[in-house]
């Protein structure tokens, strides 16, 4: 009976782990492709056929694509933004999540309804550029950081998690003579890591992703971000060549769609190298308010 | 107790303030593109700059791909010593930067577009060039038919776009042969021996080497079609004088492509070529426009239908490919009916913005570039330099015209804010490649007719709508026609074709069409 349970459930398992392991296989494959896509010669992948291993193995591509000195400084100003604007983002959320967090706060339904109507309507792109021309923010680092630094999703869900703080602690604090930073910045954060840690993944990513801001909201060469640069190389590959010159800069063995991939991987790196330590606390703090009890 | 109450309070402030915030100060601010009587415009711009200074001007490229990024290099120091000015330049992102920058009135000096022309021909955004002209540079002399294209329904004209010769210009201009896109087939010389070198002199010939090669390499394909490049070639023998989208005049009148009474004999031929396994029914459904290199230069074709520059093209990837075979041109022409209509009416245009800071200094510097000498500097790059002059009447060039990267990195043909077709033609002639020839025969039978590109549907109009459906319609059903299983089937879904295209609404179309090109007509005389 036991034996045949045991057996019913290595039949089972099994079933999962091979459905596992071929969806894991269908997510996995595309970034694998494009990394081997970006080590291989450009012209050579067009001949189709490459899907295991680089056949025709280059460091042309991320040559090409490194060649202009810009990049080194667009990497310093997306790690400052991502930096900054992710710790500005955690410390201003945060803050704002946590006044808005007691339930007794005075018209705190008026304010929930200002910030939900906020996250689902927004004036348009030109209106927003217009905000920032009248704030002084156009052309400046300053157009990165303070935009973002409050976002009304990251918002409800620091609520959600701090309204999960048991209120004793709080009160206890205070007895012992605690002020409100206190309390805060010395009980209320480090117990609050999970939340924290996935707020700074996804501000972090969307800050090194982002290129729209740099693209339209700034003029200034030494401004430009790392995503703004890659947006370019794609940009200009695309440009139109006449036959002849794209034959001659084929059988140099970088193509457009070679500078692509590995401006694809340039990107994703830095993200892949973050994502694995903050993995634990992601899975954690997105699933807050999902159980109750 | 009252400590708490009081965080409360300031909880609450503290929250009241940042949700305001959040939601942007939204102070009703509206963009205020500058009045046409604001003091800029009204003064007249600056003085003009003296020898040894230069002015600096923002421009935008509204063009994401665009090869050159900064103002620097040879050429771009040569027009900067010409003229005074230097540019500052910003290559758009995407094709929403320009419309952001329009409607929130922060526009730079000078813009450059091509999908944007109508839009900021207006005098709220730009300067007129007629005013320009007249206050500042009278001897700026621009000829009557690019006024004529130009001229906008308030009567003035804001820019004037490159890339564009008439008629006359390019019959005075011989070696001045027009661009890579214009349709060519190259077929397999080795093969071409083996079959004994029958002539191609006519489209029956070729459809007869066709049938030869099918039976003596059943294997190979005897044509293969660039999925771009799959109607132009046959189109211009058969003398339509437009693609499937376009419209053709006879009488004084236009009528939509489709109903051009030749349109069923070239239908009837592509429908041949299929029934007679000359070319691959998935040839209409290739995704890439690779594939058909790939059979090209993998030696799986005899036939490769694309550009002018086909041959040279297919013959560089084989020789790097190690390949023992090579193409060359068919002649561009291959029936005494054959007929190329250009209707184009150039690539793009430069605007001088209402806030530019020097509206002089910017006119007159356009006239530089659409002097001679800037043109070709522009084009050619400088002068003993990078290029002779021959007394034939072209240039020698000092570097492969073709190099891309070399052209880019001197900033040579980029910076062509003015320029004109038959300069920009000449970088096509290069003796030794078979393209030159292609495009020589290809210029025998090219007609230019601007006032048919003058046509245009606006966008969100009615018959913007209709157009686009019926294109769409053309798209699926021609197919069927391509590939029916006999010559009657292909007549009945031709006329199926035109009977959708009437339910659509095609004489509504054709009767706005004709009401406008008469509009249209009229500036031309």
């Amino acid at each position: 009976m036991l034996k045949s349970q045991r057996q019913k459930d290595f039949v089972f398992d099994s079933v999962i782990y091979v459905v596992l392991f071929i969806i894991m296989l269908t997510m996995l494959y595309p970034f694998y492709y494009v990394l081997i896509a970006s080590f291989n010669k450009g012209s050579d992948s067009l001949l189709g056929g490459v899907y295991l291993w680089p056949r025709n193995f280059t460091l042309e591509n991320y040559r090409v694509f490194m060649d202009d000195p810009k990049w080194v400084k667009a990497f310093l100003v997306s790690v400052l933004r991502t930096v900054s604007g992710t710790l500005l983002g955690l410390l201003l959320t945060s803050i704002v999540a946590y006044g808005l967090s007691h339930r007794d706060l005075l018209f705190s339904k008026v304010y929930f309804t200002v910030i939900v109507f906020a996250m689902y309507f927004s004036g348009g792109l030109i209106p927003y550029y217009v905000v920032l021309r009248s704030l002084g923010l156009l052309n400046s680092f300053a157009v990165y950081i303070i935009p973002s630094m409050l976002s009304t999703f990251f918002l409800l869900i620091a609520i959600s998690f701090f309204r999960e703080i048991p209120a004793e602690l709080k009160e206890s604090a205070h007895i012992d003579g605690a002020g409100e930073l206190t309390i805060f910045f010395r009980i209320i954060l480090p117990v609050s890591t999970p939340v924290l840690a996935t707020m700074a993944l996804f501000m972090g990513v969307g800050q090194w992703n982002s290129w729209l801001d740099s693209a339209y909201f700034v003029q200034s060469e030494e401004l430009r971000t790392l995503a703004f640069r890659m947006m370019e190389v794609i940009n200009k590959s695309n440009s139109p060549m006449d036959s002849l010159a794209v034959a001659n800069s084929a059988s140099a063995g970088v193509t457009s769609f070679s500078l692509q991939v590995t401006s694809m991987v340039v990107s994703i790196v830095p993200i892949i190298c973050v994502y694995p330590f903050l993995q634990k606390y992601f899975v954690h703090g997105i699933m807050l308010g999902s159980v109750k009890g | 107790m009252n400590k708490s109450r009081s965080f409360k309070i300031v909880a609450a402030a503290l929250s009241m303030a940042v949700v305001l915030s959040a939601c942007g100060g939204n102070g009703g601010n509206t963009a205020q593109p500058a009045p046409s009587g604001s003091p800029d415009a009204a003064a007249g711009g600056n003085a003009p700059a003296k020898p040894g200074q230069v002015k600096e001007l923002s421009l935008f490229i509204d063009a994401s791909w665009y090869p050159v990024t900064e103002w620097k290099g040879p050429v771009a120091d040569m027009i900067t010593e010409k003229t005074g000015v230097k540019l500052k330049v910003t290559v758009a992102t995407d094709d929403k930067q320009l419309p952001l920058m329009i409607a929130s009135g922060d526009l730079p000096d000078l813009v450059f577009t091509s999908s944007n022309i109508d839009r900021l021909s207006d005098s709220k955004l730009s300067y007129s060039w007629n005013e320009l002209i007249e206050k500042y540079a009278p001897d700026f002399k621009i000829d009557k038919t690019r006024i004529a294209i130009h001229t906008m329904d308030d009567g003035k004209f804001y820019t004037v776009r490159n890339s564009f010769a008439t008629q006359e210009e390019m019959a005075n201009s011989k070696y001045s042969l027009g661009s890579d896109g214009n349709p060519g087939i190259a077929v397999r010389e080795d093969i071409l021996k083996e079959l004994g070198n029958p002539p191609i002199k006519t489209l029956d010939d070729f459809v007869k080497v066709l049938g030869m090669v099918k039976e003596k390499y059943p294997e190979m394909v005897p044509l293969i079609m660039d999925k771009d490049w799959i109607e132009q070639y046959f189109l211009a023998q058969f003398g339509t004088e437009t693609l499937l989208d376009g419209w053709y005049e006879q009488d004084g009148k236009v009528e939509y492509a489709i109903r051009q009474p030749k349109m069923l004999d070239f239908f009837k031929f592509m429908n041949s070529l299929y029934r007679n396994g000359y070319i691959l029914a998935e040839n209409f459904a290739l995704a890439n426009d690779q594939i058909d290199d790939q059979y090209a230069t993998g030696g799986k074709a005899f036939a490769h239908s694309h550009t002018v520059s086909t041959a040279d093209t297919d013959n560089i990837k084989i020789k790097s490919n190690q390949g023992n075979f090579s193409f060359k041109m068919l002649p561009s022409v291959l029936s005494k009916d054959a007929k190329v209509v250009s209707s184009g009416l150039g690539f793009s245009g430069t605007f001088i913005t209402k806030k530019n800071k020097d509206p002089e200094a910017s006119i007159k510097f356009m006239q530089y570039l659409a002097s001679d000498e800037g043109k070709k500097l522009t084009m050619f790059g400088v002068e003993g330099v990078h290029w002779t002059w021959n007394e034939e009447g072209h240039p020698d060039f000092k570097y492969n015209p073709s190099d891309a990267d070399f052209v880019n990195s001197n900033g040579i043909k980029w910076w062509y804010l003015y320029n004109d077709g038959v300069t920009e033609g000449m970088l096509s002639y290069v003796p030794e490649l078979q393209k030159t020839q292609a495009l020589m025969e290809l210029k025998s039978v090219r007609v230019y007719k601007p006032e048919i590109g003058l046509i245009q549907t606006q966008p969100d109009s009615q018959e913007k709508t209709i157009k686009t459906k019926i294109d769409e319609m053309v798209k699926n059903e021609k197919v069927k026609i391509y590939l029916a299983e006999s010559e009657e089937a292909a007549v009945a879904a031709y006329e199926n074709m035109l009977k959708n295209a009437e339910n659509i609404g095609l004489q509504k179309l054709t009767d706005w069409a004709n009401a406008t090109y008469q509009k249209k007509k009229e500036l031309f005389k």
